[in-house]
């Protein structure tokens, strides 16, 4: 590509993409245009979490972003992203909790807009400005991501069940449960990534110890490892799927 | 015999103590609903019957008694339905035109009432009802049977009987019964404008959600009679606002909280009570300034719980409420 377009910076490392990076990404690519759309028409409350899932495309679109697996500071930017993402998400379900129990809704949406173009502009610098983060460091970023998403999946699932519980009778309720099943994929996706990371089983770490001569037991539990990989794969197809069919079907509720 | 026509059932015998009438009938008026609600006594039956969502007539009855209409119906049934919650209540809807004709059956002009058929030229009856264009409700009975035919300007619109589950098209049924010995028939006809606009609302006239709560906050009191429902009953439009008893518009905060409940659920009346406490007195929404105040605070809380369709419809039945009390 920077052959044909001589201004760009030159790539070192190729593009490793398979079927299956080429499906998920456009999955989520689907999502985020329907999440975007939501977006602009909606009660602050829906922008941020709209906004929220529009960033998550972005993190895992890195995959075929032939730049991030040359510059690693745009990878790690991109993971990044992903963590501002569940952020802003999980922000959103909080505040929705809060209208659930006291009916007030403050603040613009300007202020949303503002706030992820803000958190993602100010990260990037951060990154930016300090060194060229490793392939050690870039694991980091990788394991930030996924332990924030884990946790905040769990605290999401549980904060949805209980705006339900308050809306039980509303026309909008079975659309806020959708989102349970979203995360619930979310955290299939994001635990198993976690899991194969911190047992050191992931393919950052297998790249880098072929390197670095270092062992790894991968083999002896490979049964584990095939399992985490399928719910891997599972996961972030399901949670694409569903965030899409989600806003399309809250689309229809609200209309 | 009562009998009554069976349309599609949307409540079927729910019991009496597990209903807020007012509430219940209000979500009748909201809805535009064609046809009537059923309380059974057990040894009474209080009938309620809507065109168009507007209570247009009020039945009490008691065994083979006459009965109340109207206003001292609705009062006598609130007054049983509170001292004796054991009932059962039921929702039927039925057609514009079944529930025009049923209302002659309430309260339309006698025209035969308990003819014996061997005394009367029955197809003479039939005739009459044609050439003269009745908007009628010709009950044929027995001690053990009884049937129901509907008449729209003369021409049968629906038949029914007491086996029927339903108002069909066939008259087989009716003209056995016809033939029955013993048979009797009644025949009421009512000359109402076709247009349910110009018919009386009972709402108009009786604030039930008011008779509702004096009567359970005074059960054992001595039985009302009409001139103490006049205290209850809202006035015309002819009198100015400030002249407006305050009692009278105590029902617009329960009917508007009503309607915020029906579109947006739960949440919907602490939304509602909570921007309503904000408006101050009743009579302050009936300023159209404030009444855009609530329906804009409304809306913003709508939206995270509903549709932008059902909070327009929302709105616009707010504004029909409070345009009632204006």
């Amino acid at each position: 590509m920077d052959s044909i377009l001589s201004f760009l910076p030159k790539t070192y490392n190729t593009l490793d993409v398979d079927a299956f990076t080429i499906i998920q990404t456009f999955c989520w690519f689907i999502a985020a245009v329907i999440s975007f759309y939501f977006s602009m028409d909606n009660a602050r409350i829906w922008t941020s979490i709209a906004i929220g899932f529009f960033l998550v495309f972005w993190s895992v679109a890195y995959q075929l972003n032939p730049f991030a697996q040359s510059y690693y500071k745009l990878t790690a930017i991109h993971y990044t992203i992903g963590t501002i993402a569940i952020l802003l998400i999980s922000h959103g379900f909080q505040e929705y909790f809060i209208f659930t129990r006291t009916l007030e809704i403050t603040g613009s949406k300007r202020t949303i807009y503002l706030t992820a173009l803000g958190l993602v502009v100010a990260s990037s610098v951060f990154i930016i400005l300090n060194p060229k983060p490793s392939i050690y460091v870039l694991r980091n970023y990788k394991m930030m991501n996924q332990t924030v998403w884990f946790f905040l999946s769990c605290i999401n699932i549980y904060t949805i069940y209980k705006i339900y519980r308050e809306l039980k009778d509303s026309p909008i309720a079975s659309g806020i449960l959708s989102f349970a099943l979203v995360f619930f994929f979310a955290l299939i996706w994001k635990g198993s990534s976690l899991y194969l990371t911190l047992y050191q089983w992931d393919k950052e770490w297998l790249d880098i110890i072929e390197f670095t001569g270092e062992t790894t037991d991968v083999a002896q539990y490979a049964a584990q490892v095939e399992l985490a990989h399928f719910l891997n794969r599972a996961g972030v197809l399901l949670s694409g799927l569903s965030v899409g069919g989600t806003f399309v079907y809250l689309f229809r509720l609200l209309r | 015999m009562l009998l009554l026509p069976k349309g599609i059932a949307l409540a079927e015998n729910v019991p009496t103590s597990k209903i807020e009438l007012p509430v219940a009938l209000n979500k009748l008026r909201n809805s535009s609903f064609c046809g009537y609600a059923e309380v059974d006594l057990l040894s009474a039956v209080g009938i309620f019957l809507f065109i168009d969502g507007r209570l247009i007539s009020a039945l009490f009855k008691r065994g083979d008694t006459n009965g109340l209409r109207d206003l001292d119906a609705i009062k006598t049934t609130i007054e049983c339905l509170v001292l004796n919650r054991e009932g059962a209540f039921s929702v039927y809807r039925i057609s514009k035109d079944i529930s025009f004709a049923m209302l002659a059956m309430l309260k339309g002009d006698v025209v035969l009432n308990a003819q014996e058929m061997k005394l009367i030229d029955f197809r003479g009856v039939l005739e009459k009802i044609k050439t003269e264009r009745m908007n009628a409700c010709l009950k044929v009975y027995t001690d053990d049977r009884a049937g129901l035919i509907f008449y729209r300007d003369g021409l049968p619109i629906g038949f029914f009987h007491d086996t029927a589950r339903e108002i069909g098209a066939s008259q087989v049924e009716v003209q056995k019964i016809v033939g029955l010995p013993g048979a009797r028939i009644d025949l009421l006809a009512i000359n109402e404008s076709e247009e349910t606009s110009t018919m009386v609302d009972l709402n108009d006239l009786i604030d039930i959600a008011h008779v509702w709560s004096v009567a359970k906050e005074n059960v054992f009191s001595p039985v009302a009679d009409s001139t103490a429902i006049s205290a209850t009953i809202k006035t015309t439009k002819d009198s100015s606002p400030e002249a407006q008893p305050t009692k009278n518009l105590v029902g617009l905060h329960a009917g508007l909280i009503e309607i915020v409940v029906t579109h947006l659920g739960k949440l919907g009346q602490t939304l509602s009570e909570r921007e309503l406490a904000k408006t101050g007195e009743p009579k302050n929404l009936l300023v159209p300034e404030n009444l855009d105040e609530l329906l804009v605070s409304l809306e913003k809380g709508a939206k995270l719980l509903t549709s932008s369709v059902k909070t327009r419809q929302m709105q616009d039945f707010i504004r029909v409420e409070v345009a009632r009390y204006s």
